[in-house]
């Protein structure tokens, strides 16, 4: 594929020539960097933590294909009803923002990619061959996503409204693109405006986790919706507002186009379509790279930036975690444990990538479970909510968010700095994890398990109180499990990329069995106490005291775990 | 004799902060340069001045007489660059990194791949040449840095730390092929905190301080006693002379 888009660049080689760039330089940086774009994660491939032993080798590939996927997805849009400007409009807006957040967190690996300061700028380059070159990469980068993103729309309107139509709406596609880009373009420079290099880099990253989230949603949600709302009957006429909405302009130009309809309206809004992009690229070209560059320049940390010497001055109040950490242990070796997690899955960028997308995922499925009754649309489901017995699943699937974030505990980029634990004269590494434990639960489960039992509580009234707190009890118990399954290394000190080996499948079907086995004893007690209600009260007891019993014991047990027990990184 | 780096009255700013505050060099071919100073003294911004990386600076710098401003791109080619740090598309292979920088500097494809070969043999890294050096330690990344800056046979090399993370027999081979260099009438720009090679390999020392230079000489004229070594002409030139007190001060925190 590289080859291809080589090519293609060389064919303009005179052009290049005739504008000060040197050619050869051009192809040797263009082929370098798309091969690093293959060898690369990105968005599509690298939000998910993937365990590869092979290196990564056609990245380009996987971008292309889950474009076309996301293409072929939103060809639903054209199943909406009969009203075709709505059908242009949310198919052109759904592809515009899916665009920008991809380009927007991809961005950071195609555009600032901190080492050029010292591999190609040393070197004889002039400039323009850098920013021709950085011109081109992102146009390649794009056409990896727009065409396999439009592709499959631009095959239906061809089919359906002829060969006239769909190359108009091709036409409109890369219009719209342009104008993406000019966007994406005011993002960055605005960032970088009000924000330091540094900060603007973790900024970033949450939009990759924002982006990541929306494509699961889509995904899960959207169809759902969609079977149900009244989306269809909507009369966008009805809403003035969209006609400021530039994919607007692009839905009424299409059809005005394809459709041979001049009206007044129609034809401006096709000037519009085709003259805000030609207007916006100028901007880009001429307002925004000259300075984009030198902020890049400054992002990629050319400019030193001076290391504070000032110590911030301690207020003699101990920071909240410390206090935590304190509540949840008098254990020194916990305490320690419990501090490092709580700071290191607050600071480390990579932890929050893949664990906050993670959380995000529950709360989907949360919402997915929680309207996918059968009863008919979103809004009767949640009407008829109270009469059902949800909440326990609801409490038992927050076990999940605690799963995700346990599980990465143990993985860090640093891996190696866990040398420390092994150095130091730990007796009982238990305690260590016990820590890491405990703060886990703290910092990922508890404040999810007070939200949904507000919320319980919110939609089924006190009567359910003794339910949430057996259920606090089992779902501590069930993490504590996980734990002991999961947590057999000590936290940060394994290399993410190394495969699980074997038990992966077996831990797959734990992380189901488990939580849906207790969830079902709690779930069948409602049954056995259906018209006394004393009786159901005591059941939940004994449960309850049942659960706290083997809590306790496995805590004392996973608490004592030896050196030899750990898991061998 | 023409000097092939001159720089004359270097000043560079980061907003407030005067990073160089006049620096005034003048550099002859076939020397080897020890460029030292404590960190943040000014060092690398030097360089980031020579190799052109850095071009709002005030104060003249020319190279060979061209002022480096004007040719840059000439001025460019002439210098091979080491950064410190291993910065190195590391995704890459060795061959297909040299190959890439061999043809920013326009080099034909053949030469490349062939000096690149014995360049990576003499290195010991030929078997490795195919491999990503993502996997590489950083001693093996070092070791094709220093090739991809030797590559297209510059008349002025620009080290920065480039022992680092290289092995003793590495090292010996690095040093051998500056004294090589030198004898190509090639000129070295030597950045280093390791004072014993920079006291070995250097026929002149400039020591910098705060954005200026505070010693320039050879190192026995530098020296005040015959026995003093590089190390402690730094200290004392660097105004810590106090050191052996804050090493008290570290070993008494132990605590009594």
């Amino acid at each position: 594929m590289n080859k291809f888009f080589l090519a293609i660049i060389s064919l303009f080689n005179p052009l290049w020539k005739r504008i000060g760039v040197n050619v050869a330089q051009l192809r040797a940086i263009l082929d370098v960097k798309l091969k690093m774009d293959d060898r690369r994660p990105n968005a599509y491939t690298g939000m998910r933590q993937q365990q590869q032993n092979k290196p990564r080798k056609n990245g380009s590939w996987a971008i292309v294909l889950v474009s076309l996927l996301m293409g072929f997805f939103y060809l639903f849009i054209f199943m909406l009803g009969t009203n075709l400007l709505l059908q242009f409009f949310l198919w052109f807006s759904i592809f515009m923002v899916m665009m920008s957040i991809t380009l927007i967190s991809d961005f950071t690996s195609v555009l600032i990619d901190v080492k050029d300061n010292y591999v190609i700028l040393p070197r004889p380059v002039n400039d323009k061959t850098v920013v021709v070159s950085r011109l081109l990469h992102i146009m390649i980068h794009i056409s990896k996503i727009v065409g396999p993103l439009a592709a499959p729309a631009f095959v239906y309107v061809t089919i359906r409204y002829g060969i006239g139509a769909g190359c108009w709406f091709g036409v409109l596609v890369l219009l719209l693109s342009v104008f993406c880009i000019f966007l994406i373009n005011a993002v960055y420079l605005v960032a970088l405006k009000l924000t330091t290099p540094q900060r603007f880099k973790e900024m970033l990253n949450y939009l990759q986790i924002a982006f990541s989230i929306i494509v699961f949603a889509t995904y899960y949600l959207a169809p759902r919706l969609v079977k149900s709302t009244d989306l269809a009957q909507l009369n966008l006429a009805d809403y003035p507002w969209v006609n400021i909405v530039p994919t607007y302009w692009f839905a009424r130009a299409h059809l005005g186009v394809s459709g041979l309809d001049f009206s007044g309206w129609n034809l401006l809004y096709t000037a519009l379509a085709i003259l805000v992009p030609f207007l916006s690229l100028w901007l880009v070209v001429k307002v925004f790279a000259p300075s984009f560059n030198r902020k890049l320049a400054m992002l990629s940390g050319s400019e030193p930036e001076p290391v504070k010497k000032e110590v911030k001055v301690s207020t003699g109040k101990r920071p909240l975690y410390k206090t935590l950490a304190r509540l949840a242990s008098k254990n020194r070796l916990e305490r320690l444990s419990f501090e490092l997690v709580w700071m290191i899955t607050g600071r480390s960028r990579e932890f929050k990538l893949k664990v906050y997308p993670s959380l995000a995922y529950v709360i989907v499925y949360f919402v997915y479970f929680l309207f996918s009754g059968k009863q008919g649309t979103p809004g009767q489901a949640w009407a008829s909510l109270p009469e059902t017995n949800m909440f326990i699943l609801l409490i038992y699937i927050s076990s999940f968010v605690f799963i995700t974030a346990i599980s990465n505990i143990v993985y860090s980029d640093k891996f190696k700095a866990a040398w420390v634990y092994y150095a130091a004269p730990v007796e009982r590494p238990g305690e260590l994890l016990m820590g890491a434990f405990k703060a886990t639960l703290v910092k990922f489960f508890l404040p999810f398990y007070i939200f949904i039992a507000l919320f319980s509580l919110g939609v089924w009234g006190l009567r359910i109180l003794p339910d949430l707190l057996l259920g606090f009890v089992n779902v501590v118990l069930i993490n504590l499990l996980f734990a002991s399954i999961f947590l057999r290394k000590l936290p940060f000190s394994s290399e993410l990329n190394i495969k699980q080996g074997a038990g992966t499948f077996l831990r797959g079907l734990l992380i189901l069995a488990i939580p849906g086995l207790i969830g079902f004893a709690h779930y069948g007690l409602r049954f056995v106490g259906k018209d006394i209600s004393w009786a159901y009260l005591v059941m939940v007891i004994i449960f309850g005291l049942i659960s706290s019993a083997v809590l306790y014991l496995m805590y004392m047990r996973y608490k004592e775990t030896a050196w030899e027990k750990l898991e061998v990184s | 004799m023409q000097p092939i780096i001159s720089i004359r009255n270097l000043r560079k700013h980061y907003g407030e902060k005067e990073v160089l505050k006049g620096i005034n060099l003048e550099i002859f071919p076939g020397q080897i340069i020890g460029y030292i100073g404590p960190n943040g003294a000014g060092k690398s911004t030097t360089v980031k001045v020579l190799i052109g990386l850095l071009s709002d600076f005030e104060g003249d710098v020319s190279i060979l007489g061209k002022d480096l401003r004007q040719d840059t791109m000439s001025i460019k080619s002439l210098i091979g660059y080491v950064p410190e740090n291993a910065e190195i598309y590391e995704v890459l292979t060795p061959m297909e990194y040299l190959s890439f920088v061999g043809k920013l500097y326009g080099l034909e494809d053949e030469v490349i791949e062939e000096r690149a070969a014995r360049m990576l043999q003499a290195f010991g890294l030929l078997e490795n040449k195919d491999q990503r050096m993502d996997t590489f330690s950083k001693g093996m990344r070092q070791k094709v840095l220093i090739t991809s800056g030797l590559l297209h046979n510059p008349q002025i090399v620009i080290l920065d730390e480039p022992l680092s993370g290289l092995d003793a027999n590495a090292v010996i081979i690095v040093k051998e092929i500056m004294t090589l260099l030198k004898k190509e009438n090639k000129t070295i720009f030597y950045c280093s905190h390791m004072m014993d090679v920079v006291e070995k390999v250097s026929d002149r020392i400039v020591l910098i301080d705060e954005g200026s230079i505070v010693a320039d000489g050879t190192f026995s004229s530098l020296k005040s006693s015959d026995d003093e070594t590089l190390e402690r002409i730094f200290a004392r030139l660097t105004g810590k002379q106090q050191l052996s007190t804050n090493a008290d001060a570290f070993i008494n925190a132990l605590g009594q």
